[in-house]
């Protein structure tokens, strides 16, 4: 197409065209053939500004901003789950069998949240959190005013606060990450 | 790009956004040079030339956008 001499900026060129989103790709074949024109020694300078061009063209896409914030939430999910695995792991050792199942429980919640999150994307995570923060709040609720204050009753309801906590911060990044979407969907 | 000093990382976003919103439009034309690709050719639509004309009498406050990242 082009009689680009100078294969450092063929790649650039080419690397350019697999960072632009696909919605974009018209344009670095714009840029692309803009080159040919270009003096050759402004080449390079040239595909430089085209790489920062498609780079911001990526990193302003709702789709690679959906994305990142699905693995995010994929991530941190996984690690949450695991940690609850670890702490179900030392109350088998102690023989707190309801904070062993406690915490199997919450790890199991938080691996399908992040299957669900990985297949359905940030949509699920909001549709699966909501009722669950509403569960632990009507929960946690019950604890504080309906049982006696025993040191027991605290731990669950500081682990359950745990969980609030975590549940909200995800509630935050998803409702952020979709209305963000939106938005850039609008503009676009 | 040589008579505005606007670096290509810069105007090349600038243009996909005038055309987003409508006010510029693009389209392939065969280059006048021979052996040559055809290039993206672009053109204010009217509501891109009211923008410009509303610009130019600083009816519309306009940003600085210096040159950006200059690359």
């Amino acid at each position: 197409m082009t009689q680009r001499r100078n294969p450092k900026v063929h790649r650039l060129m080419a690397l350019a065209f697999k960072i632009a989103p696909p919605e974009r790709r018209s344009w670095v074949e714009a840029m692309v053939a803009e080159l040919d024109h270009v003096p050759e020694a402004k080449r390079m300078h040239f595909a430089a500004g085209c790489l920062v061009a498609a780079g911001r063209e990526r990193l302003g896409s709702p789709q690679f901003f959906l994305a990142a914030s699905r693995n995010v939430l994929i991530v941190c999910a996984m690690l949450w789950a695991a940690l609850n695995i670890r702490f179900a792991g030392r109350m088998s050792v102690s023989d707190a069998f309801a904070l062993e199942a406690y915490g199997y429980c919450t790890a199991l919640l938080f691996l399908i949240g992040a299957v669900a999150t990985a297949r359905f994307g940030v949509r699920a995570t909001i549709s699966l959190i909501a009722p669950l923060i509403l569960a632990l709040t009507a929960t946690a609720a019950f604890i504080r005013l309906g049982s006696a204050p025993t040191p027991t009753s605290h731990l669950y309801l500081a682990l359950i606060v745990e969980n609030l906590a975590v549940l909200v911060l995800a509630l935050i990044v998803a409702g952020a990450a979709a209305r963000f979407a939106t938005v850039r969907e609008g503009l676009n | 790009m040589e008579r505005t000093g606007i670096a290509s990382g810069t105007l090349y976003p600038m243009l996909i956004r005038l055309c987003d919103q409508g006010n510029l439009e693009a389209r392939w034309v065969p280059s006048p040079h021979e052996g040559r690709p055809p290039r993206h050719a672009y053109r204010l639509t009217p509501s891109g030339l009211a923008l410009a004309r509303a610009i130019q009498t600083d009816e519309v406050p306009h940003a600085n956008h210096g040159k950006g990242f200059a690359v």
